[in-house]
């Protein structure tokens, strides 16, 4: 169905009135029902916090879409997505409140990913990254899997301060967005747009101080699978029209997520040389490095979000020049330098304390 | 005629000396060491006009560079000092760590001797932005790491390299027999009226990491205590502004800078006492000089100024603290402070006994190969093996930097 961006454009402010009228009154459900998180000698806050964030975001979409009258054709066409969505929307809705096993999330996170493949969302081409093109079946499924797992759960690592996930997700969605409505898929730019929209509504909750209000687990799985989702169809779809390069459009997906991506697995690297669990909870994530160096919250969310914005831009003005692996590997290149500039900060910042304290230590 | 060693001064901004410690320093070290050593000391062309330059001070030979020592060309200036002392010198000796990146390239290409001297902990003070901050914090761990010898001008620096890098820096300090006490004539009570009361006394750079703002502050609400400092009040906003506030009291006054030698003793060896802010920079020549000059030594209390002054000194944390010393402390108490402090400056901070120590150091570096550990080399072996032989526990030692609780 076509969709012009005018209504596209309505739909998303729709979304957003939406979640700035409701998030107030689901805080206050969420506070009294202890749909909280409390704090602990971890966690960088000090008071409960409701964290129906998600919930809030997904229900002005929906909202959002019923208004435009068009929820049978999104259910049937975005129906894998938004159904994995959804299921672990709800389990996440569960775990902030009760705790579940990761061993179960991460199941229910592998039967999504699961049926995503079933219903053709898959990798199933390589663009000539590292040299591979064709990708054997019996590889696809598996990959897939591990794909979308990682993705999901190193987008939920990130939701560590106020405004990081939700901004990086809402550059996502409206990447996303944007370009399946260049290519025609008009019901899932709805959809990503929608979400866009709820999303800035939620932010403007998520960084005030006096009505704050979490993205929750529930949030950042949601939020996590269907981007992820999106982000494989986009590329299935760009392959079969010959709009633009392919390979660009996978190289824009994988920028998006390449930040969270690369900084999980640098923490786990780091974890399992030092002879830990590479789940231990520790304070390494990147944005904990950079309130260690001193950054306040907003500044560190700002920073990390000018970074992905920038390893972006670096590699669609390499892309024209390079080939598809050697622009992949500049963008990991200059997160790897960002990194170390970081650490080397940390450092210093670390010895100039400890200095203090020993320049006025008396024997 | 014994082949004389080559020995390059690299860094400081040149003689004859009127900048600072490292270029008093190095005027001794040539008045002292010329003739047993070549000695050849770089000079930054921008602090010497042309028409006034010599090729030649007492026995060593001044090369003129058209750099800046200090400030952002100094890595320039250090470098190319360096490069050009790798034509003749067998020893370098390099003060501050502006060119430290060369020093790998040095140390396996050439098989000249570096000693270097790494001043205060640069990087972590303010004056610095945060990328000059990582260059001298970078810089720092390759001059220490590749130099065959590294100076530290005081213990508690010695203390944080061991911890930092666990080599061991060699202590060298500055001399300040080059001062003498001054009575004042008939015309110097003229040019400084203060000089006919008893007066406290400071001589420094006008920067807040020497806590020019404690000490006024403490001493305005002190009337009766006269205070004097000299400094460069008008090179930065912090001086400007404390000019402002605090000239208007009759009882302070603030001088610009005096570069005279004699000027500037004839005003320290006269004041009652001397009041030393510095929190940051090793041992300071302000410090050990106001020692020698036997004035009774008041200063913040901060590892370095307690171990300059071997902690027999009086020691403030806030201008409170200043203020009651001030208040209550008695003359005679003051009198024989002022006897220990020159007893500790005659004794540790003459410029013999630095001479003779970089004399010795110079001997040290030529026969060097690498630098050593303050671990001992025993440390190296397996836990297994250490325990075949009941000696585990030398695993385990008590370093000279810990302190005994």
């Amino acid at each position: 169905m076509q969709l012009f961006p005018t209504q596209l454009l309505q739909s998303a402010l729709s979304a957003l009135l939406f979640s700035l009228v409701i998030i107030p009154l689901i805080r206050r459900v969420a506070i009294k029902t202890g749909w909280t998180d409390k704090p602990n000698h971890r966690k960088l806050h000090h008071q409960p916090i409701p964290v129906m964030g998600g919930i809030a975001i997904s229900l002005s979409s929906f909202m959002a879409i019923l208004l435009g009258g068009d929820i049978n054709n999104i259910l049937t066409t975005t129906g894998p997505i938004l159904a994995g969505g959804v299921i672990l929307l709800i389990i996440g809705a569960a775990d902030d409140r009760l705790d579940i096993n990761a061993g179960y999330k991460l199941i229910i996170q592998l039967l999504c990913a699961y049926t995503l493949v079933r219903s053709g969302i898959c990798i199933d081409y390589g663009y000539g990254l590292f040299g591979v093109y064709h990708l054997p079946d019996f590889i696809q499924i598996p990959l897939t899997l591990v794909a979308v797992t990682g993705v999901v759960n190193a987008f939920n690592l990130m939701d560590g301060i106020d405004g990081l996930l939700g901004g990086l997700a809402l550059m996502g969605s409206v990447v996303f967005g944007i370009l399946f409505y260049r290519y025609g898929a008009y019901t899932h730019s709805l959809l990503l747009l929608t979400l866009a929209g709820g999303m800035a509504g939620f932010l403007r909750y998520n960084l005030s101080a006096t009505h704050k209000i979490f993205l929750g687990d529930a949030g950042a799985l949601f939020m996590g699978f269907v981007l992820t989702g999106s982000g494989l169809l986009l590329m299935q779809t760009a392959q079969k029209s010959d709009l633009t390069d392919p390979g660009l459009v996978a190289l824009i997906v994988i920028a998006v997520f390449l930040l969270p991506v690369l900084d999980s697995l640098r923490v786990y690297y780091h974890r399992m040389r030092q002879g830990h669990s590479p789940f231990r909870a520790d304070r390494s994530h990147l944005h904990h490095l950079l309130l260690k160096a001193g950054l306040r919250h907003r500044h560190a969310s700002l920073t990390i979000h000018f970074t992905e914005l920038f390893i972006i831009a670096i590699m669609l003005a390499l892309y024209p020049r390079l080939s598809t692996t050697q622009t992949l590997l500049s963008g990991m290149l200059s997160f790897a330098l960002f990194i170390q500039v970081i650490i080397i900060i940390c450092r210093m910042l670390g010895w100039q304390k400890r200095l203090l304290e020993w320049e006025k230590e008396t024997e | 005629m014994e082949k004389q060693t080559k020995i390059a001064v690299i860094g400081t901004v040149g003689l004859p000396a009127n900048y600072g410690g490292f270029e008093t320093l190095t005027a001794h070290l040539v008045k002292n060491l010329g003739m047993r050593y070549d000695m050849h000391v770089y000079c930054s062309g921008r602090r010497y006009p042309k028409k006034e330059r010599k090729s030649y001070f007492e026995q060593a030979k001044l090369i003129y560079l058209p750099f800046d020592a200090n400030g952002k060309q100094s890595i320039l200036y250090d470098s190319l000092s360096i490069l050009h002392a790798l034509f003749y010198a067998d020893v370098l000796l390099i003060l501050g760590v502006a060119g430290a990146w060369l020093l790998p390239l040095v140390r396996i290409f050439t098989n000249k001797k570096i000693i270097i001297s790494i001043d205060g902990i640069e990087w972590k003070r303010d004056k610095w932005n945060m990328l000059a901050k990582m260059y001298l914090w970078w810089a720092e761990s390759i001059a220490v790491k590749y130099s065959h010898l590294d100076i530290s001008d005081n213990e508690s620096i010695q203390d944080y390299t061991a911890r930092r890098y666990g080599t061991i820096s060699r202590i060298i300090e500055y001399g300040a027999d080059h001062t003498t006490p001054i009575k004042p004539c008939p015309y110097d009570y003229k040019t400084y009226p203060f000089l006919h009361q008893p007066y406290a006394f400071t001589v420094c750079r006008i920067e807040p990491e020497n806590n020019l703002h404690l000490i006024l502050e403490a001493f305005c609400s002190l009337p009766k205590h006269p205070l004097v400092i000299v400094g460069n009040w008008h090179n930065s906003e912090y001086g400007k502004k404390l000019r402002q506030r605090y000239a208007c009291h009759s009882h302070i006054t603030l001088l610009d800078p005096i570069y005279d030698q004699q000027a500037l003793d004839l005003l320290r060896s006269n004041a009652l006492v001397y009041i030393h802010g510095h929190s940051a920079g090793g041992t300071n020549p302000s410090l050990v000089e106001a020692m020698y000059l036997g004035l009774p030594v008041i200063a913040f209390n901060v590892s370095y100024n307690r171990t300059t002054t071997e902690g027999k000194a009086i020691y403030f944390d806030q201008s409170d603290d200043l203020r009651k010393h001030i208040e209550e402390t008695s003359l005679p108490c003051l009198k024989k402070l002022g006897h220990t402090m020159y007893g500790i400056a005659a004794r540790r901070y003459t410029w013999n006994r630095i001479s003779e120590k970089y004399d010795q150091l110079f001997q040290e570096a030529i026969q060097a190969k690498t630098k050593q550990r303050i671990a001992p080399d025993v440390q190296d072996l397996e836990v297994e093996k250490l325990r075949e032989y009941e000696a585990a526990h030398l695993l385990y030692q008590h370093l000279f930097y810990q302190k005994k609780s």
